[in-house]
């Protein structure tokens, strides 16, 4: 004969601890984001217009006039997934609720041609005309390996008769094309490319002399990156720095971010290193708040968020490099958040998996998140990098706030945000300095005149 | 006869089918009516010569290619026409149009090339480049060697799974 098993009690602090995770709400048990395909965005988000534009992953960076009269948005058009055009789209946004497609250009014979295509794409003014650049990558295989990016005029738009080509960068040295660009009107009055290619540094590109027809003297300059072995840059932000009086490069590549002197294009001066910092082994986007002393960078990995750093010691001598951020953003912790627009206090984020993004650093400690919307409800990629869906490019027009998203799957989006009608960093109380060129601005005079 | 032999040997050797590694798929683009699941094969033999091996008047090696489509709609008018090219498509040669049995033959002496079945309005052996919907495309085996240095930015390419439908 044996004895019943006694019956099992829970110990007091299992019982403690059952009702503590009871109580708590769902959404911190699980670690759940509030969007849902239900309920895709916060409530002071308002979606204004969509335009699907095709294939699953063939949708890559975006640019938006910032001109009311010039309302147009350039789509890059890459194949990252198996089908797609490879080129870019503009598209009319003269009714943000119902962005009209005016124009594709397309690389000729795009089924030869080997990898993605387009990449990312700008906009600039020369002498009244208005062009667009579009970065391309082609691969080894097929023609045009040694094409970096198109030029076309886009001045007549809306009419798309009137759109023309007017050049073609190649760099026959350095095949494998553009992958960033960034389109900086210098303080010297030029309208400088600054992009990224198979080099240990920065290519940059007169414009002005490209499309007036000097296209093999036109590569005036590259931002190196320091080191030996450098991959160089994968992206870049290049704005006027008033402290210093300096036109200045952020950028995002091999070992962490650099941050230059480009007041002469021809002889960069490095001024402030960001390495050795943890997780960072190469850097992604970079971008500085309007002043020029806080920084948001990217890295290209899942789990990263964006690091803010404070670069005030390095701004006042203190130091040279800063390893530490003050602080950083994600939108969920599992994916990962890429491309951003700065329009202090507002950091506008193409977060991937999960759609737009909008953080607040009026507190640069304590970023917090003031408005999303999941522009894409799907999984993580099972036959690419699993991160890389969903939103790609952000860009914000200042004059009235509008914020468009493109989206790798699902196209362009337009949005609203309650409370933001527009952006002028004087507002603010800050320089009015962001990614938005003002292209006929006379060129900034330096402080002894 | 000695002699005779061989060469009749040899001969047969080149001319027979060839190996797996010496044929490339051909990958549908989707882009013709009937076509989406496309399918084709290129065999790249050496082309016969009592010498043993063929060249052509630049001393490169001369490869008979055959041109075989599977699951494609015939195309309600037109012909589909088989082409070679250069990867910079800057030299393009016309194999010819495919046939009944969706084959098309011809030879071609570069290193490096695409094979392109196009959506041609007529047989017109005169053409000298494609005009109309490239349907099928493929890269030789010896296309997807390339240099490091070539890689695209970023792009994290798979040297393994390069060529077209990746």
């Amino acid at each position: 004969m044996t004895a019943p098993p006694p019956a099992w009690r829970p110990a007091p602090i299992v019982l403690a601890l059952a009702a503590f995770i009871t109580l708590l709400p769902a959404g911190v048990r699980s670690q759940e984001v509030p969007w849902t395909p239900m309920n895709r965005g916060s409530d002071n988000i308002d979606v204004l217009g969509h335009l699907p534009l095709g294939h699953r992953l063939s949708v890559a960076d975006m640019d938006v006039e910032q001109e009311m009269d010039r309302p147009y948005a350039y789509v890059a058009r890459m194949v990252y997934g198996t089908d797609g055009p490879k080129g870019t789209d503009i598209i009319s946004i003269a009714d943000p609720e119902k962005p009209e497609l005016l124009y594709e250009w397309r690389i000729e014979d795009q089924d030869l041609h080997q990898r993605t295509g387009g990449m990312d794409v700008k906009h600039f003014k020369w002498n009244g005309r208005y062009y667009l650049v579009q970065s391309l990558q082609f691969g080894q295989g097929g023609p045009d390996t040694d094409l970096g990016a198109v030029i076309l005029d886009v001045t007549g738009l809306p009419d798309p008769s009137t759109v023309r080509e007017v050049a073609r960068i190649r760099e026959p040295e350095m095949p494998g094309g553009f992958h960033n660009i960034f389109i900086y009107k210098h303080g010297d009055g030029r309208v400088y490319l600054f992009t990224t290619a198979n080099a240990p540094g920065a290519l940059i590109y007169d414009l002005g002399m490209i499309v007036d027809g000097d296209l093999d003297d036109a590569r005036v300059g590259m931002v190196p990156v320091p080191g030996e072995g450098s991959r160089g840059y994968h992206d870049f932000y290049v704005g006027y720095h008033p402290d210093t009086d300096e036109d200045r490069f952020y950028g995002g590549g091999t070992g962490g971010y650099y941050i230059y002197d480009v007041s002469d294009v021809a002889n960069p001066e490095l001024r402030i290193t960001l390495t050795g910092v943890s997780g960072v082994s190469y850097g992604h986007t970079f971008t500085p708040s309007p002043d020029g002393r806080y920084v948001i960078a990217e890295t290209e990995y899942q789990y990263a968020p964006l690091r803010i750093f404070d670069l005030q010691p390095a701004l006042q001598g203190e130091v040279s490099n800063i390893r530490s951020p003050i602080s950083a953003f994600t939108a969920d912790w599992r994916h990962l958040v890429h491309n951003h627009e700065v329009r202090w206090p507002y950091v506008f984020v193409s977060g991937y998996l999960d759609g737009l993004q909008i953080f607040n650093l009026q507190d640069p400690l304590n970023p917090v998140t003031v408005g999303y919307y999941d522009t894409y409800i799907g999984p993580p990629n099972t036959d690419r990098y699993s991160q890389f869906n969903g939103a790609f490019g952000v860009d914000v027009r200042n004059e009235d706030g509008l914020i468009l998203i493109s989206d790798m799957s699902t196209g362009l989006w337009t949005f609203r945000m309650d409370g933001f009608q527009g952006w002028d960093g004087e507002d603010w109380g800050y320089p009015n300095i962001s990614s938005a060129q003002d292209w006929d601005a006379p060129p900034r005079r330096p402080i002894s005149q | 006869m000695t002699l005779l032999l061989a060469l009749g040997a040899a001969w047969t050797f080149c001319s027979a089918p060839a190996a797996d590694y010496y044929s490339f798929d051909l990958v549908t683009t989707k882009n013709l009516p009937g076509s989406g699941y496309a399918s084709g094969t290129v065999e790249v033999t050496f082309a016969p010569s009592p010498f043993g091996v063929s060249l052509a008047g630049d001393g490169s090696y001369s490869y008979d290619l055959r041109v075989r489509v599977e699951r494609v709609k015939p195309p309600r008018d037109g012909v589909l026409v088989a082409w070679v090219a250069t990867r910079e498509l800057d030299r393009v040669a016309r194999l010819g149009v495919l046939g009944e049995d969706f084959t098309a033959e011809g030879r071609v002496a570069w290193n490096k090339y695409i094979v392109v079945v196009s959506h041609e309005a007529e047989d017109d052996p005169a053409q000298e480049r494609w005009t109309g919907t490239i349907a099928l495309r493929g890269m030789s085996r010896s296309g997807m060697m390339h240099t490091m240095a070539g890689h695209g930015a970023f792009q994290q390419e798979n040297c393994a799974a390069y060529g077209y439908g990746n």
